[in-house]
């Protein structure tokens, strides 16, 4: 961590993008969508965007507390927003989405659902959040951080690493994909979210809310359990939510021994962009036939052993499983088809 | 979709209470009443009340208030409701309460109890807690305050068959004054009850619908915002 000094806090790590940094006063975050829209296909102006994060410009914010230039609204996401419609000449309407670490999972369920509705036939789904001291020193202060490199699953695991990143996706209805001739990345076949109803910052340990999720996702989807070959799990690395989602796993697939991966081992948790970045890393390993790896797991946690590989697996897969969870009890599952 | 009012409870400017005791609406600058944990939680016993943030605190005591009009606010087994608002600055003035404690002491005393308050969505998490709500639930921050995304994003999830019952509404504090944000939205939470029908003994208030392309109707008028929506429920109060 070379952004901020970590002297005080309980961790000196985090996943920061290279040279990632404010200029002229305005948030990192606009420099993140530079870089992210690089690669971006082109977005019909008649979309409707959603964005999702869980601070959007907060570090426009921290300048602006320590009387240095910035721009106040950078921390609302509207206003970064503005940004996104400026830069792809958007014309449509726009939603901005804040439920913690399921964000941007419940962004995409959104556009789908504005789709099956027939109120809009392309939407645009941004999320990204950014690493910064104000957030860094508050999972710090709970005690959520791990010193070390996070280790999801595995039962030495000590906490999380927050991580920075964004990821861009663009949801039509297959009619209107066909009439552009595009080619499908993959297809939203089910999704939920639901609340445990339990603790504010705490999972419910018996994992009811993430399973009344990907239970309502599965019957969105029509599929049977046994259509998901693979969990793309929230996997913070914290000991109450991994143990949390094994549980809730275990209680929705039963003995089946369905594969689970978590990113954040490699990435960090990028909070507000989690299930936006892990939804595109599912997609792409629904099309490359692969599993992810989980980086940082080594000896299983009980009810691990056989379900997470720090290897990547060649499989051929139809349907991957994407959850997250946040705080305020919200959980978000999401049934990710293979494409094209 | 057309779907029923069965609740509406508020803390604005002009007041806090619900639709079915009369009680005082208004919704425009000026400032919001103490917010202190009596009614409508006398109850329920909630004793954590006092020490959340402002943001959640308004925003919480306007729910209890609206399942408390709609006859929702006594249960035993959790129940599939979601809640959906929208807000402006969401908790922006307790980011600035956050991080004076993060730069008071280079980090040393950085507070976790405020910290978790920096995300708007934990009011919904405690509001889940207090009236075991399981359903669809986040917040959507919005440019004018109205909270007509709120309530499209609602009624959608009735029409989806997420869930049967939500409440949507808008939620802003007093924009912190020494903070140069350009948007400066009226304080105030307001909350309307949802239904897609109702079995318990209760008169709706009336009939709340969406046009294809998102306009929303109270009985036959457009609503603008959901101050308004408010209003004409109070003209219909039984």
């Amino acid at each position: 961590m070379g952004r901020f000094r970590t002297k005080n806090y309980s961790s000196g790590i985090a996943a920061c993008i290279e040279d990632l940094k404010p200029s002229g006063g305005r948030s990192m975050v606009y420099e993140l969508l530079d870089r992210l829209f690089i690669a971006m296909a082109p977005v019909p102006a008649d979309s409707f965007l959603i964005t999702a994060s869980t601070k959007a410009g907060i570090d426009s914010l921290e300048r602006s507390a320590r009387g240095m230039p910035a721009d106040a609204d950078d921390c609302l996401m509207h206003h970064v927003s503005d940004y996104i419609l400026r830069r792809f000449g958007l014309t449509g309407e726009t939603l901005h989405i804040s439920a913690a670490c399921a964000s941007s999972a419940i962004a995409i369920a959104r556009g789908a659902s504005l789709i099956e509705l027939g109120r809009a036939d392309s939407v645009l789904v941004c999320c990204y959040d950014i690493v910064t001291e104000f957030v860094f020193s508050g999972f710090c202060a709970l005690q959520a951080m791990s010193p070390v490199p996070c280790m999801p699953f595995d039962r030495g695991r000590k906490g999380m690493n927050i991580g920075e990143g964004a990821a861009s996706l663009l949801l039509m209805s297959p009619e209107r994909a066909g009439r552009e001739g595009r080619a499908s990345l993959g297809a939203l076949a089910g999704w939920a979210v639901s609340n445990d109803a339990f603790h504010i910052t705490a999972p419910d340990m018996n994992g009811s809310g993430l399973i009344l999720a990907i239970r309502k996702a599965l019957k969105k989807s029509g599929l049977p359990e046994d259509a998901v070959s693979a969990i793309c799990a929230h996997g913070t690395g914290t000991v109450y939510n991994d143990s949390m989602e094994l549980t809730a796993f275990r209680a929705v697939f039963g003995k089946r021994s369905v594969p689970v991966f978590s990113v954040k081992g490699a990435i960090g948790h990028t909070m507000g962009a989690a299930g936006g970045i892990e939804a595109a890393l599912c997609l792409k390993g629904l099309a490359a036939g692969i599993i992810p790896p989980t980086a940082g797991f080594k000896e299983p946690d009980a009810g691990a052993d056989g379900l997470v590989s720090s290897e990547p697996v060649i499989r051929d897969c139809d349907y991957m499983l994407s959850t997250n969870s946040g705080f305020g009890g919200v959980n978000a599952a999401i049934v990710i088809g293979k494409g094209d | 979709m057309s779907f029923l009012i069965t609740g509406i409870g508020w803390v604005t400017t002009g007041g806090e209470g619900r639709g079915r005791n009369a009680d005082p609406f208004g919704h425009s600058e000026g400032a919001l009443p103490g917010l202190t944990g009596k009614s409508p939680f006398a109850s329920r016993n909630f004793r954590r009340f006092g020490r959340l943030d402002r943001f959640s605190r308004l925003g919480l005591k306007a729910i209890a208030y609206a399942l408390q009009d709609a006859g929702l606010d006594a249960w035993n087994e959790k129940r599939n409701i979601g809640v959906i608002v929208s807000t402006v600055l969401g908790c922006t003035a307790t980011d600035l309460d956050y991080y004076n404690t993060v730069m008071t002491k280079n980090g040393i005393l950085a507070d976790p109890n405020l910290f978790t308050y920096t995300l708007p969505n934990c009011f919904l998490g405690h509001a889940s807690i207090i009236f075991g709500l399981t359903g669809t639930n986040y917040v959507i921050n919005e440019k004018t305050g109205s909270g007509i995304s709120a309530v499209r994003s609602a009624m959608d999830c009735i029409s989806l068959g997420e869930c049967d019952t939500m409440l949507a509404g808008v939620c802003d504090v007093e924009p912190p004054p020494d903070f140069p944000v350009s948007m400066k939205p009226a304080p105030g939470a307001i909350f309307a009850v949802i239904e897609k029908t109702i079995e318990r003994q209760i008169k709706p208030y009336g009939r709340i619908s969406m046009d294809k392309d998102g306009i929303l109707y109270f009985n036959e008028p457009e609503i603008k915002d959901i101050s308004m929506c408010v209003r004409m429920c109070l003209d219909t109060r039984i």
